[in-house]
């Protein structure tokens, strides 16, 4: 996935996106998994993935957070060859 | 309010669109899920078209691309090079991103690092991380890499090196010293003296411009008659040149 291509979306075009692939989005922005339960931050567990701050990532739509940490973790895990891109 | 197309229509439309303009148009319409008679296949034809792009949706797609571009940043390379697995390694990348922020020093740059701090403080054991996404934005990072460079060269295991490097992100403030104009040859010795006293691993000393040269003399003076040599340490000295600025940054471990 080398050539993935970072994108903003509006909120009202992010959850359609979420619903297409059987999350939901409660009243409160929450985001809420197949079974309507809302997703734990992976970086902070005492928190719940918000439509506001979530990253949506290709590959069968992943959320994740939409930190920079997290952000980090999936170019590394995901898209940099051997974690680390090689100089143009 | 614009009544909604029928489903067909719908379909027919957004048939050759792309990811983006489909469901900008879907929202457009009004459509806000897929419970109605029909949409099914509108949500097939919606993962559909997504899956076939390489779209990431992120809060900030200058941010996002910004991250992305540090990958070949030295430093990046550096710490991916000798310590790969490092477990708090994406934080480190984080804080490229807050120096990059201070390096633009804006109103808004200063409130997004601000965020950005914020967010990792509530996470657990938060004030270690805080200190890792300090790390890039210090003066002594490069020579905390030296540092790691060089144990790697000694034959330390990839584990030994995310110690050493937690240890280093631990103490580092403790166990360096900025040499400035003001300081004496004789102070940065003692500073040298009391670190090897304490029994530190290793210790770091950083000279720049005019205070450069202190550095090399205190390291000269802790050198003679062999005293860094007698106490089982070891140093390594990297001189650079900014403009017509010199940096010396002196790097002293503990090699017995």
């Amino acid at each position: 996935m080398s050539n993935v291509v970072f994108e903003e979306l509006g909120e009202k075009e992010k959850s359609l996106l979420l619903k297409a692939f059987d999350y939901d989005v409660d009243d409160k922005g929450y985001i809420l998994d197949s079974s309507g339960q809302k997703i734990r931050s992976e970086e902070n567990h005492y928190s719940f993935l918000h439509i506001k701050g979530a990253g949506l990532m290709p590959g069968s739509l992943k959320v994740i957070d939409g930190t920079p940490t997290a952000i980090s973790k999936f170019l590394r895990e995901r898209v940099e060859e051997n974690g680390c891109n090689t100089p143009d | 309010m614009v009544a909604i197309p029928p489903i067909n229509t719908i379909l027919l439309e957004i048939k050759d669109l792309p990811f983006l303009e489909a469901i900008v148009y879907l929202t457009g319409k009004g459509i806000v899920n897929y419970a109605q008679k029909g949409y099914g296949k509108l949500k097939e034809v919606i993962k559909e078209k997504y899956n076939l792009s390489k779209y990431a949706f992120v809060p900030s797609k200058k941010e996002a691309n910004s991250l992305k571009n540090f990958s070949s940043q030295p430093n990046y390379r550096q710490v991916h090079l000798l310590v790969p697995n490092y477990r708090y390694i994406d934080i480190i990348r984080t804080g490229l991103l807050i120096k990059s922020y201070h390096d633009d020093n804006t109103k808004a740059n200063r409130e997004r690092v601000k965020e950005i701090k914020a967010r990792i403080k509530r996470r657990p054991n938060g004030q270690k991380l805080l200190k890792i996404a300090d790390l890039p934005t210090i003066p002594f990072f490069n020579s905390i890499l030296k540092l790691l460079y060089d144990l790697k060269l000694e034959g330390y295991s990839e584990k030994q090196l995310e110690e050493a490097f937690d240890e280093a992100i631990g103490n580092w403030d403790r166990s360096s010293l900025l040499v400035k104009n003001a300081h004496s040859i004789n102070s940065i010795v003692k500073f040298c003296k009391q670190q090897i006293m304490l029994e530190k691993n290793f210790f770091f000393l950083l000279g720049m411009r005019t205070a450069a040269d202190k550095a090399r003399t205190g390291l000269e003076k802790l050198t003679k008659r062999k005293f860094l040599e007698t106490k089982g340490y070891k140093y390594t000295i990297n001189e650079t040149q900014l403009g017509n600025s010199p940096r010396v940054e002196i790097t002293i471990y503990y090699s017995k």
